[in-house]
């Protein structure tokens, strides 16, 4: 049924998972939960509150992070080694 | 449905006089006003562009100056808009239109012939618009609620958007659009509103629109098809199918901004549904995961609202009938003939509005409900 087909986009789309690598442009402390400010694929576009991964123990403004996109959620796994 | 005057709808059932016009608009200006010599208006719930349009009109030597000369002519498909109308001429000479859609030219052919020179434009509703503008950085959409993430998210891709919407009282989280090149606003937009369970569409009059999807429940009844009492339909085709249908949503919230992950099921629990979960039908779920929403209860909303939309999609009636151009999909009406055993109460997903008054209208829907035979329906 076309009705189908148009829901069935939605289940379809779910399975959108992308890396991309970003810079990371503020640590906002310690707060809960913690997030770090950062800018996606050399845009200008600042993307504010951003979770990152526990083992990401030290987000550093300047880091080059690697940034899993899950659908439209975004969170920095880590940092790319220097 | 547009909301006609009573004389209009009492015009339509019976022999009456069809006028239709096109007005070519620039942003608040219109241009000029043309006689349509055919072409239709397409209106369907099944893409993310739900009105476009396809006219015709036929010009003689001595009109035939309005054949695009470049980009910047008046039917040159670079910005101007075309508004279609369908109305009836009364008896007094006085006339109503009904609005048919505000469209953006997309194709504009012409031919030229003895019979004289005709323009042929193809366009779509206001959605290209934004659909065009995609997204060139990451777009930031903060938790807010749907309304107003929506407005937000279209007026950052068109600013003069005008928008009517519902009060929802769904929060969405934040998430973040445009990450991959070349993906569509518009799509964005309307993926955002089905999945917590609301239909996001450019109106008649070029408005963007967010409601519910149609309750199975709680609809209203806008119209009536009934064989024998002045029916308006030509033919009906009627298919049942269970080959796409599902009795079950299985909802999953989850993500970053998720505290903890949520998982609802919502069921065809109706007993008298021919694909109640526990009949001889069985369990055919389909699952939706997202990181939208955070509470169970606006979960269970969502996939409710996605069920109804799935569970009627178990039977098609499709039919051709007498014009009647104020019906709009998710339109609910009565459509009852016996031949085909159909006594139903149906929700239009597809028109075809014609614009010639020798045509019909297409229509095709899903039904809502079987009416049994000591039950009477009213409108309204």
């Amino acid at each position: 049924m076309q009705i189908a087909d148009m829901l069935n986009k939605i289940v379809a789309k779910n399975t959108m998972v992308s890396i991309h690598f970003g810079e990371i442009i503020t640590h906002n402390g310690a707060g809960v939960p913690r997030t770090v400010d950062i800018k996606l694929s050399g845009t200008d576009t600042l993307l504010s509150d951003v979770r990152y991964l526990a083992s990401y123990s030290s987000p550093t403004a300047g880091d080059i992070c690697v940034v899993l996109v899950n659908d439209k959620d975004l969170m920095v796994l880590g940092e790319l080694e220097p | 449905m547009y909301p006609a005057s009573g004389e209009f709808k009492t015009a339509i059932l019976s022999d009456h006089i069809v006028v239709s016009k096109a007005e070519v608009w620039n942003q608040d200006s219109k241009l000029l006003t043309l006689n349509v010599d055919s072409g239709k208006v397409t209106v369907s719930v099944n893409s993310g562009v739900r009105r476009t349009c396809q006219v015709t009109l036929v010009t003689d030597r001595t009109t035939a100056n309005l054949v695009p000369d470049s980009g910047f002519d008046t039917l040159a498909p670079f910005g101007n808009e075309l508004r279609l109308f369908r109305g009836v001429k009364f008896a007094d000479g006085s006339i109503e239109y009904v609005p048919l859609g505000v469209f953006v030219m997309t194709d504009v052919a012409i031919s030229d012939s003895n019979d004289g020179v005709s323009i042929s434009i193809t366009g779509e509703d206001r959605s290209l618009i934004i659909s065009r503008a995609k997204w060139t950085a990451p777009y930031q959409m903060v938790s807010g609620t749907l309304e107003a993430s929506l407005t937000a998210m279209l007026q950052n891709r068109w600013v003069d958007v005008q928008t009517a919407f519902v009060t929802t009282n769904v929060t969405v989280n934040q998430v973040v659009w445009g990450t991959e090149s070349n993906s569509d606003p518009w799509q964005d937009s309307v993926y955002l509103a089905q999945l917590v369970g609301y239909d996001l569409y450019f109106d008649v009059l070029g408005v963007a629109v967010l409601r519910p999807f149609p309750s199975l429940d709680a609809s209203t009844v806008v119209a009536k098809y009934h064989e024998g009492e002045g029916t308006l339909i030509t033919s009906l085709d009627r298919n049942m199918s269970s080959k796409e249908t599902y009795n079950g949503v299985i909802y999953t919230v989850e993500g970053s901004q998720v505290a903890t992950p949520i998982r609802v099921e919502v069921w065809d629990e109706d007993t008298t549904s021919p694909t109640y979960r526990y009949g001889v039908f069985g369990d055919a779920p389909t699952f939706i995961t997202t990181n939208l929403l955070s509470t169970e209860a606006e979960a269970i909303k969502a996939a409710t609202a996605l069920l109804d939309t799935y569970r009627g999609a178990q039977e098609s009636i499709n039919w051709d009938s007498i014009v009647d151009p104020t019906l709009d999909v998710n339109d609910v009406v009565y459509v009852k003939t016996n031949g085909s055993k159909t006594d139903r109460l149906v929700i239009i997903d597809e028109l075809d509005i014609p614009m010639s008054p020798l045509a019909s209208m297409g229509a095709k829907a899903r039904t809502v409900r079987i009416i049994d035979a000591n039950q009477t329906v009213e409108l309204g």
